[in-house]
C-alpha cells in the first residue's frame, strides 16, 4: 500500500474540516 | 480485532488500483490489485499469508480493536463539538423575497407573498438580537433574497443602512445576488466590509439567458458580466456560481473559457462554485433534466478530462479527494454536515427566525421571531441542534458517515418527515472519481 498522507503535516491544515458549508461558499451548499 | 467500520475501500475510476481511506485515524492509501485481494480476505476474516500486511493495516487503523475504535470515535466527536463551538456563525438576512428575475428553476416560486416591507426599526432589532444572542461568537452576515439588490431608491437606502449597521458592529457582510444591478450598487457596497458577493451565471449568453431572465423574458447576461467586472475592478470578491443540470452542463467548458478570456480566473477577487439544480422543496416541471449527485460528478469527471481548461475555472471536490490531493492529509472527521442552528441561522424582514438558508421564508419552518417580540421554539431548535451522525440512527453503522456528515437536515426532513434522518451522500462513488481525477496512482 502507498500512503497518501504526508508526514509532519501542519496541524492547522489538518484541522480544516471539509464541511460543504466551509468551502468558499457565500450560501452554504449543504443542500445542493 | 476487526476490519474498521470506518474504512472506505473501493476501486479507483479508470485505474487497476484501489483506495482505502479511514477518516477516524486520518489514513489514506493507494492499494494495488494484489493487495486489494488481500484486503478483501482480511475483510472476510480469511487467514493472511502476506508478511507484515496485518501489522501495516493495524498501524493505520484499518484493522483495529473495536473497543479502542469506539474510544477514539468518542474522543474525536468531542473534539468536533469543541471545534464547532469556536466556528464562525453565518447569519442570513433576507430584506425581501421579491425578485426581478423569473428563473426557470426557482425554488422560491411557490412561497406565499410576504406582507410588509423592511424598516430601519426591523434592521435595528436584527442587530440588537444578533449582538445579544451571538455575543462573543465570530460571525458574519449574508444578505439573501429574493433579490436583495433591487434597483429602487428605497432598496438602496435599506441596503445602505444594513451596511452602515454592520460597519458599526464590525461584522463582515456577503451578498447573494443575481448580479443584474451590481453596477448601480458598487458605490454602496464599497462602503461596507464586504467579504464576497455570490453571483450566478448559468453559462455563456445564449444558455444563461434561456434560464435566468427578467420577469418579462429579457436576457440578463451582459449586465451581470458588467457587474462582475465592476466588482473585481473595485476589489470586491466575486464568488461565481453556475447552477447545473442536463440542459447547460455542456456549456461549462465555454463559460470557463469566457472567464479565462476575461482574466477573471487570474484575479485574487474571483472564485467559483457549482450548484446542482435539484428539487429542494417541490418538484420541478422537468425532473428528467436534473442530475443526481453521482451523475453530476461523473459528468464533471468526463468533461474536465475532455476540456482540462475547466479546472482553471472550477475544480470539483469529489468529497474529500481534492482536499487530500492538495494537502497530503485528510480533513477531520465530519460528524455533522448540517450547520442549521449550530453555525447558521436565518432571519427575514418579517421578523422571523429560521434554521438555515434552505428553510428561510417557509412559514412552517420558522423557529420564532426577533421582531416585534423575541421568541424561540426551544424544542424545535433543539431538534436541529442535536442532529448529527451520532443522533441519526441510520448513520450508526455507515462506513462513510465521517465524510458524509448526514447531509442536509432540510432535505432529510422533506424526504423522511423528520429532522433526525439522513440525506445520504454518495461518498464512495465520489471518491472513486476523485482518486481517478487527482491522485497519482502510478
Amino acid at each position: 500500500m502507498k500512503s497518501l498522507i504526508k508526514k509532519n503535516e501542519n496541524e492547522a491544515t489538518a484541522k480544516v474540516a471539509q464541511c460543504c458549508a466551509k468551502i468558499s461558499k457565500t450560501v452554504a451548499g449543504c443542500h445542493d | 480485532m476487526y476490519f474498521s467500520k470506518h474504512n472506505i475501500f473501493s476501486k479507483i475510476k479508470d485505474s487497476e488500483n484501489y483506495f482505502i481511506v479511514n477518516l477516524l485515524t486520518g489514513n489514506a492509501d493507494i492499494v494495488s490489485p494484489e493487495d486489494a485481494i488481500v484486503i478483501n480476505d482480511v475483510k472476510n476474516q480469511k487467514p493472511i499469508e502476506k508478511e507484515g500486511f496485518i501489522s501495516e493495516l493495524t498501524e493505520k487503523g484499518y484493522w483495529t480493536d473495536e473497543l479502542e475504535e469506539q474510544k477514539l470515535y468518542k474522543s474525536k466527536y468531542l473534539d468536533f463539538i469543541d471545534s464547532r463551538d469556536d466556528d464562525e456563525v453565518q447569519l442570513f438576512f433576507v430584506p425581501n423575497y421579491s425578485c426581478n428575475f423569473a428563473c426557470s428553476y426557482c425554488y422560491q416560486d411557490e412561497y406565499a407573498p410576504s406582507k410588509g416591507t423592511l424598516t430601519n426599526e426591523i434592521v435595528d432589532a436584527f442587530f440588537v438580537y444578533i449582538q445579544k444572542e451571538f455575543v462573543g461568537k465570530r460571525k458574519y452576515i449574508t444578505v439573501f433574497g429574493g433579490e436583495p439588490l433591487m434597483n429602487s431608491p428605497k432598496q438602496k437606502e435599506t441596503i445602505s443602512y444594513l451596511i452602515q449597521k454592520s460597519n458599526e458592529a464590525n461584522i463582515d457582510v456577503c451578498f447573494v445576488t443575481n448580479g443584474y444591478t451590481l453596477v448601480d450598487y458598487i458605490d454602496i457596497l464599497k462602503q461596507g466590509r464586504i467579504r464576497e458577493i455570490q453571483i450566478t451565471l448559468d453559462g455563456t449568453a445564449p444558455i444563461h439567458n434561456t434560464r435566468r431572465f427578467l420577469k418579462g423574458g429579457a436576457g440578463t447576461f451582459d449586465k451581470i458580466v458588467e457587474g462582475v467586472d465592476a466588482c473585481i475592478a473595485n476589489k470586491l470578491t466575486v464568488n461565481l456560481r453556475m447552477v447545473i443540470d442536463k440542459e447547460n452542463i455542456n456549456n461549462l467548458s465555454d463559460l470557463a473559457q469566457f472567464a479565462i478570456d476575461k482574466d477573471w480566473t487570474s484575479s485574487n477577487y474571483f472564485k467559483t462554485q457549482i450548484g446542482r439544480n435539484y428539487e429542494l422543496h417541490h418538484c420541478q416541471s422537468e425532473a428528467s433534466k436534473l442530475f443526481s449527485r453521482v451523475t453530476l460528478y461523473e459528468q464533471l469527471y468526463a468533461i474536465t478530462k475532455e476540456h482540462p481548461h475547466i479546472l482553471e475555472f472550477y475544480k470539483p471536490a469529489y468529497s474529500i479527494a481534492k482536499f487530500l490531493s492538495e494537502n497530503g492529509s485528510l480533513p477531520n472527521p465530519l460528524f455533522d454536515s448540517c450547520p442549521a442552528c449550530k453555525t447558521e441561522w436565518a432571519f427575514d424582514y418579517t421578523g422571523h427566525i429560521y434554521p438555515c438558508t434552505a428553510t428561510v421564508g417557509k412559514d412552517e419552518e420558522a423557529l420564532g421571531t426577533f421582531y416585534p417580540e423575541i421568541s424561540l421554539k426551544s424544542e424545535l431548535t433543539e431538534a436541529w441542534e442535536m442532529r448529527d451522525v451520532v443522533s441519526i440512527p441510520e448513520c450508526k453503522d455507515c462506513s462513510v458517515q465521517l465524510a458524509c456528515g448526514g447531509g442536509c437536515g432540510s432535505v432529510a426532513k422533506n424526504n423522511h418527515g423528520n429532522i433526525c434522518s439522513t440525506d445520504c451522500r454518495p461518498i464512495k462513488e465520489l471518491l472513486e472519481l476523485g482518486f481517478g481525477a487527482y491522485i497519482d496512482v502510478q
